[in-house]
């Protein structure tokens, strides 16, 4: 609030003034309500009425509201309503779904009845594009609208809960479940192939932003999805991924508004995953060796004698508090939004946090009679504990559970037997970021004509991010122990502005023109500054003064820069809203490029032709209401890439030798022919509205072809360049479908149940690569899509040492037949062996060629061991080693198609909202499970189902290798046995909530009392066995692998919103 | 219509302005990085350059001086519990392994060889423009950028085989930038091409250990001619080698413990790789590897190699006498066989005594380990000239090297020529092989001695597949047939995967 009053004092003196009329206001509103409250008041009209259809029939559930207040009444079951209005000059607004909305003025009337149209109020909503705004109409691009509602009951820390499953062909995707953590958006899948690539451009507010973690979802008034190249292109150099335009509340004409709210819910560890017990522990070690353990394991035993659960030790109930306050209203010449939110959570691994302070002012006031004004000031601030996952939460997987982690006398045990103790890795081991952010917005529109509009703006971005570092000494392995502190500052600044000039006017009463010509500017710069040390004089300082010792290549700053220029245009024509063309073009120049290829140009165009209008469609009107159809195209560009890319450029600071500050190229080689990468998009649409905007049904069909890809080009490792090299290479095409559904299936004065499902598919193709190669278990390949899982196919695990038998040529595996007794047992000699006689083929005869036994990275094969598929090579020749070429595609690691499902059913001052989503089509990497059977070290320890599985004695049918060896590399990375499904469908969302009647909120002088239950995360088909299917889809090349990430949490709280 | 024209006129007075003003608007350039055109403009970028390239040999030898030059050799068995080590001892390498891409892939050998294609290129510019007056400094920078290249390459050489050969620096694409490998006679030229070169140029300075010089070039001929067998050369690089160095003999076991600790002041020191933890922000392998403070070292030498020692016996007293015995191990712990065959044995070599020798040493983490290893000196291109003499019929004198080494150190039981029947040469050559074996254990030299003794590494396969075969039980696989092809080390599958001109060239048994 501080610093809203400091930006009124910014402001001519007449603002101020103007804005002080408001408070002046409030204070009478409570006197009014005051008064109210003890019955005093008096100077109300009751107006009663009825409300029909064309046909004369009663409409029940009509909402009646008067307007600029919150007073809203529905009308019952005959149609009719009655309400109290403030005055004889209140008008009253009727609005109903399906019908347009109608407003009354009150006037002398005490009964007032009125009738409704059919029509498409939905139809009318203001949708917000670049640079603009349209009415949803008129809109011919494909844009996806989420609305302040649908934020609201998802109840979204952040705007990526909010997003997910809300539109069709956007993606959120986050790597992992640590409070805090950034999620990704994408739109229509992965069109490039850099991970930096492929975020949308985030406009809030007319700014744009790198990344929308901090902003309260509280603010936001709506989300506008631009997906198609005709509604980003105006974006041009970064709108090839779409936009995602973020529009915060502003205030509007009334009494000043107060919202109060107050949220706590408690979460929990949403899967747990197989883990092994001390007994199975035992029975891992004890496998070559049936018997008891003779290792004791009394008190002094510390590597045996505990069981720990350590999913539930390093798991907590975690509690999320939040608390909203906001005051909104205004008048003719200002209106004003304010709010805060503090949100205080703890992570569910122990020891994490996240707690976040927002502010945001939004100011509009006329100055003169012409011009409007908009200052805009948001400022947040959150602070975070990262927990190291691979000590906390992999180490605590892989730890034996018998090893105990405190001495007797309480102190932790910090290392045994090579594993770490994650409890005091997570309570010792500090990590902490701090994250200030400010962002100023100064806006001005003048209306030089009453069809001309000139709007400039210009804003500044500050972000100040600190992460500070502190690790114990007792962490550390080394002897003399060590402790380590990191202090690292980045600060990005970002100053951009804008400059544009709108043109719109109806001729003849059918030719609407339209037209908006600009230009904008933009700064970047970062500086950072990293300070690291070792050898504090203490434990209880741990700000770097107190280090002993600092290594010089971790001792610097830095600093780098961009910018950006670019202008840009649009003209709109529609003929009676029947036939419409917009066309834009955009001109950018980015200083990331070389001189020579700084400018693009990005033109869109599309149209729309709404064949409802026409008068052969008139037959329809009963049924469709309205229905519209859209084709565009155009260009998009994408820029994300470092900012000198495109220079050679030598380094130091890092390359001592022997007290000499050493120089040397980059590691990354410098282009100066880089260039945009192009998408060009062709988008095919459908918007229909059945019985006056009951149903409405959204639909596209795209076309994505993505040229001279900004590629991290691999040099050959011969050059001296080992961090590749940003070039212009490829393309790849993403081609989808995306449909949505909402309807009202249930309208009636006490009940309503509304629903919206949405469905896309994406198909992605590198169209062309220069080389094709394999990155670690995926491969790039021309022709296929982008991150598959590429590996070793397991067949499953030989029975016998004698099963591992092909025939000379390899082609084909023999069967082993042995000696049996006369019940038809096997006989086993002395040395755990059958008896071989011969082997047969797969048809049963006898084999009596050579015997050939398949090698893995030259190991024979043995009984226990994986069969891996061997693939022949070109011409068709098998040999006898698994190695490198018998890799083969395994699955697809993105999703290749989501559901989204949101509902929402009212009785009575009742309302149950519930959202679902699902991703599928594609598999997950359970690397976290391959590393702990992996027997890297003697004291990590497989889960349960790999020690009551594994292969212990020949002849054993299992599907589980055979336990400490690693000779043959069945745990090889890329093996198929650790690829899962990776579909789920998950209940995200379950809210249900209750607004007390007026009559009793009222007397409590609130405009409105809400309570809510709600859920997040409560459940989550799947088979993946892992913590949860959702991870690692941020990556373009290398998706789905799970090495043991933060899980997820369930959450379920309870809040309250109070209006006043 | 008015509106339109207004609309006209300010977009046109836009674009008029930003014509001008963009192109300054757009010009970012680099501010915490250079750019080269403007380096090369003194004696301080020539100095840095340099730090730059000894900086990237550091990067290149890390781990590698170790597991390149050792591991798969009969001094080593496996000490921790890594997957890489089981790997190494078995002789189960393969291309596409993630726990050893950090051996397999050269990367950083190429990335040293391109750094040294710049400092040749334009340091020699630097001398035709005579910077700072300083033509004669710059002379000998670019003598040890071809001393360091051809160092490299013969690290390639060795390990791989084959290899492509980069001599230009890569300043654009425009470049060739894909090359096949050469064969083995190409390496070899460019190898002796380039020490020929730096000899002509290079300093002759020999109190810089931590910098090639012209007696460490010296000493990798001698090496260069040994793997190529050519005795005589040997014998003349190995005469300049002495000549060039004034090196000499340390006297007790405390200097040539110095060797290693001091390397400044070491009378025996050639060329020592720098090392400073908090300079370079990262430790080097040698304590990780073989002897270490704060974990599991990953290997630990044989047994029968410190018995070896422990038997080198004085006659009289019969103590063991060879003062490298206590000067590599803490001989109060590891007091015998048995509980040294039991322990996770730490090598002491590089780490200083506690106290008096013998005391045990003050061992340094895994993190903070600076150990400056030697890459070349006297005693090590002194058992090559041995060899050499040897072949050469010179018995006596190369018998006097191998007495010289064993005296310094406190053992003084000679090697008599008497002593020898039957193959005096190959009984020579076998007592010298062992002293280096012995003299330079965990300098990473062993493993390629093993391959270029006699002819179809026979002498690897006498000393190793006996190993291979007591490891079998693990999945060892031995020098033999096909797999002969593991006498080289597998080229990493990355290095396909970005060279079109490399694939279907991998070094066999092993797959792309």
């Amino acid at each position: 609030m501080k610093l809203g009053c400091y930006m009124n004092k910014q402001l001519p003196l007449r603002i101020a003034a103007t804005t002080a009329r408001p408070n002046s206001r409030f204070q009478l509103f409570l006197l009014a309500f005051l008064l109210f409250s003890t019955g005093v008041f008096a100077q109300k009209t009751q107006v009663t009425g009825l409300v029909q259809d064309a046909k004369n029939n009663p409409l029940a559930g009509v909402n009646v509201n008067v307007k600029g207040t919150q007073t809203t009444v529905a009308t019952d079951e005959a149609g009719k309503f009655s309400i109290e209005v403030p005055g004889r000059n209140s008008i009253l607004v009727f609005s109903f779904v399906g019908y347009a909305t109608r407003e009354e003025k009150v006037g002398t009337r005490n009964t007032l009845n009125t009738t409704l149209e059919l029509g498409t109020a939905d139809l009318d909503q203001v949708v917000v594009i670049g640079y603009g705004t349209q009415k949803k109409r008129d809109v011919t691009g494909a844009i996806s609208t989420v609305s302040e509602k649908t934020i609201d009951e998802k109840q979204p820390v952040t705007i990526f809960d909010a997003l997910q499953g809300a539109a069709p062909g956007v993606r959120v995707m986050s790597t992992s479940g640590a409070p805090g953590e950034e999620a990704d958006i994408t739109i229509r899948g992965l069109s490039t192939l850099s991970d930096a690539g492929v975020r949308p451009l985030y406009i809030v507010d007319g700014v744009p932003m790198n990344n929308i973690n901090a902003i309260n979802p509280k603010d936001i008034a709506s989300i506008e999805i631009l997906k198609d190249a005709a509604s980003a292109a105006i974006y041009g150099s970064r709108s090839a991924n779409g936009v995602i335009i973020i529009t915060t509340k502003r205030g509007g004409e009334g009494k000043p508004q107060v919202d109060v709210g107050y949220l706590r819910s408690h979460n929990w560890l949403s899967n747990r995953i197989s883990q092994a017990n001390r007994l199975q522990r035992q029975m891992f070690d004890r496998r070559g060796n049936l018997g008891l353990d003779p290792k004791p394991d009394d008190s002094t035993s510390f590597s045996r004698n505990s069981d720990n659960d350590y999913q539930d030790l390093i798991t907590q109930t975690a509690v999320r508090n939040q608390v909203d306050l906001s005051v909104r209203g205004g008048n003719k010449s200002v209106n004003y939004y304010n709010s805060l939110q503090y949100l205080d959570e703890t992570g569910i691994v122990i020891s994490s946090y996240n707690k976040r302070f927002t502010l945001r002012t939004n100011v509009e006031y006329k100055p003169a009679n012409r011009l409007t004004m908009v200052s805009r000031l948001n400022f947040s601030y959150q602070t975070k504990n990262n927990i190291n996952e691979g000590n906390v939460i992999q180490q605590s997987l892989q730890r034996p559970p018998g090893m105990a982690l405190y001495f007797p006398n309480g102190e932790y045990i910090y290392f045994n037997g090579g594993r770490r103790n994650p409890l005091a890795e997570a309570y010792l081991r500090e990590d902490i970021s701090k994250i200030y952010k400010g962002v100023l917005y100064q806006g001005l529109d003048y209306k030089i004509l009453e069809s001309l509009t000139f709007h400039a703006d210009a804003s500044a971005d500050l972000t100040l991010e600190r992460r500070t570092y502190f690790s114990s000494k007792f962490l550390t392995s080394s002897n003399p122990p060590i402790n380590t502190g990191i202090d690292a500052t980045i600060f990005p600044i970002r100053l951009q502005g804008n400059a544009f000039l709108t043109y719109k006017k109806l001729f003849k009463g059918s030719h609407n023109v339209t037209a908006m010509a600009g230009m904008n500017f933009e700064k970047n710069k970062r500086e950072e500054a990293n300070i690291e040390g070792s050898n504090f004089v203490t434990e209880a300082v741990t700000t770097l003064n107190a280090a002993g010792l600092f290594s010089l290549s971790d001792l610097y700053s830095k600093a780098s820069a961009s910018s950006l220029l670019g202008f840009y245009g649009r003209v709109g024509y529609d003929y009676k809203g029947k036939y419409l063309v917009n066309a834009t073009i955009r001109r950018d120049g980015s200083s990331v490029f070389g001189p020579e290829n700084r400018w693009g140009n990005f033109p869109s165009i599309s149209a729309g032709w709404r064949f409802t209008d026409e008068n052969f469609m008139s037959w329809a009107t009963d049924v469709l209401t309205d229905g519209k159809l859209r084709a565009s195209w155009g260009v998009t560009g994408n820029a994300a890439i470092g900012d000198y890319d495109a220079f050679q450029q030598f380094e130091f600071g890092t390359y001592f030798y022997n007290g000499v500050s050493g120089v040397r190229t980059s590691p990354r080689m410098g282009n100066s022919a880089l260039k945009w990468e192009e998408t060009t998009q062709t988008d095919i649409g459908l918007d229909l509205s059945f019985l006056g905007g009951r149903i409405s049904f959204i639909g596209d069909y795209y076309v994505k072809n993505t040229e001279d890809l900004l590629y991290d080009f691999p040099l050959p490792n011969e050059l001296g360049f080992p961090g590749k090299v940003r070039t212009n290479i490829g393309s790849i095409q993403n081609k989808g479908i995306e449909l949505m559904v909402t309807a009202y299936p249930v309208r009636t004065k006490d009940w309503s149940w509304q629903t919206s499902a949405n469905w896309s598919m994406i198909r992605n193709k590198i169209l062309s690569i220069p080389a094709d190669y394999i990155d670690d278990i995926w491969t790039v390949q021309q022709g296929k899509e982008a991150g598959n899982f590429f590996g070793y196919k397991y067949l499953g695990i030989y029975q016998y040492d004698q099963s591992n038998a092909y025939t000379d040529d390899y082609r084909t595996r023999l069967t082993p037949v042995f000696q049996k007794d006369a019940e038809g047992n096997l006989v086993i000699q002395k040395n755990m062996q059958p008896v071989l006689l011969g082997y047969t083929l797969p048809d049963g005869t006898a084999y009596s060629g050579v015997v050939r036994k398949l090698t893995t990275a030259g190991v024979v094969s043995k009984g226990g061991d994986v069969i891996w598929e061997n693939i022949a090579d070109d011409k068709g020749v098998y040999n006898g080693d698994i190695g490198n070429e018998d890799r083969q595609f395994l699955g697809h690691g993105q999703p290749r198609w989501s559901i989204g499902w949101s509902n929402n059913v009212t009785y009575k001052g009742f309302s149950l909202s519930f959202n679902i989503y699902g991703n599928f089509g594609n598999m997950v990497y359970n690397d976290n499970r391959r590393n702990l059977a992996s027997f890297s070290n003697s004291n990590t320890t497989p889960d349960a189902y790999f020690i009551l599985n594994m292969w212990k004695y020949p002849g054993q049918i299992t599907d589980t290798y055979r336990g400490g060896d690693r000779s043959t590399d069945n745990m090889r990375r890329g093996g198929s046995q650790y690829l899962e499904e990776g579909w789920f469908v998950r209940l995200q969302t379950v809210r249900l909530g209750y607004e007390f009647p007026d009559r009793i909120s009222k007397k409590a002088a609130m405009e409105d009392l809400n309570f809510f239950v709600y859920g997040t995360n409560l459940l989550t088909w799947t088979d993946y066995t892992g913590f949860d299917p959702e991870v690692g889809q941020r990556s373009v090349l290398k998706p789905g692998n799970d090495p043991g990430r933060y899980p997820r949490r369930t959450e379920v709280g309870f809040g309250l919103n109070i209006t006043f | 219509m008015k509106a339109i024209k207004i609309f006209v006129v300010v977009f046109c007075l836009v674009g008029i302005f930003s014509g001008v003003g963009c192109k300054k608007f757009l010009d970012e350039k680099p501010i915490s990085t250079l750019a080269p055109e403007n380096f090369w403009k003194s004696e301080t970028d020539a100095t840095s350059w340099m730090a730059g390239i000894y900086n990237s040999v550091q990067t290149t030898l890390r781990t590698n001086w170790f597991d390149w030059g050792e591991v798969r050799s009969d001094n080593v068995r496996v000490g921790g519990t890594g997957n890489a080590q089981l790997t190494m001892i078995t002789n189960t390498l393969s291309a596409n392994d993630p726990d050893i891409n950090g051996t397999t892939q050269w990367t950083e050998l190429y990335t040293t060889i391109s750094l040294c294609n710049y400092g040749i290129k334009y340091l020699q510019e630097m001398i035709d423009k005579n910077v700072e007056g300083k033509a004669s400094l710059y002379q000998d920078y670019k003598g040890q950028c071809y001393a360091i290249r051809a160092l490299m390459y013969f690290y390639g050489l060795r390990v791989w085989g084959r290899m492509p050969i980069h001599t230009e620096p890569i300043q654009s694409l425009a470049q060739p930038t894909e090359l096949p490998r050469s064969p083995i006679a190409d390496v070899k030229k460019r190898i002796q091409d380039d020490i020929a070169q730096s000899l002509n140029i290079i300093g002759s300075s020999t109190t810089q250990k931590y910098y090639m010089q012209k007696g460490a070039v010296y000493a990798l001929q001698t090496d260069v001619h040994m793997w190529f067998q050519e005795y005589d050369d040997a014998l003349t690089a190995s005469q300049n080698f002495m000549s060039a160095t004034g090196a000499s003999w340390v006297s007790n076991i405390t200097e040539w413990k110095d060797i290693f600790l001091n390397p400044v002041t070491s009378k025996e020191a050639v060329f020592n790789l720098f090392w400073s933890a908090p300079e370079r922000g990262s430790a080097v392998g040698v304590c990780q590897k073989l002897g270490s403070s704060s974990n599991t070292n990953q290997y630990e030498i044989v047994t029968d190699i410190w018995l070896e020692f422990k038997n080198r016996i004085d006659p009289v007293t019969n103590k063991s006498s060879d003062g490298r015995y206590w000067a590599l191990w803490d001989t109060v712990t590891y007091s015998d066989p048995a509980i040294y065959d039991a322990a996770v044995v730490q090598l002491g070599k590089f780490s200083p005594w506690r106290g008096t020798p013998g005391s045990g040493f003050t061992l340094q983490g895994n993190s903070d380990c600076d150990v400056k290893i030697p890459i070349y000196r006297y005693a090590d291109v002194m058992l090559l000239r041995a060899e050499a003499l040897a072949h050469k019929n010179r018995f006596q004198e190369a018998l006097d090297i191998v007495n010289a080494v064993r005296n310094r150190v406190g053992y003084k039981v000679q090697a008599k020529l008497l002593d020898y029947t039957g193959d005096i040469m190959k009984g020579i050559e076998r007592t010298i092989l062992k002293e280096r074996q012995l003299e330079l254990i965990g300098e990473g030299k062993r493993w390629f001695d093993l391959l270029r003794i006699g002819s179809d590494y026979d002498y690897l396969r006498e000393i190793m597949n006996p190993i291979l075969t007591a490891r079998q039980s693990q999945g060892a696989i031995l020098f033999e047939g096909v797999n002969m092809g593991r006498v080289f080390y597998p080229i990493n599958s990355a290095m396909f995967d970005a060279n079109s001109k490399l694939r279907g060239d991998q070094n066999p048994p092993y797959d792309e």
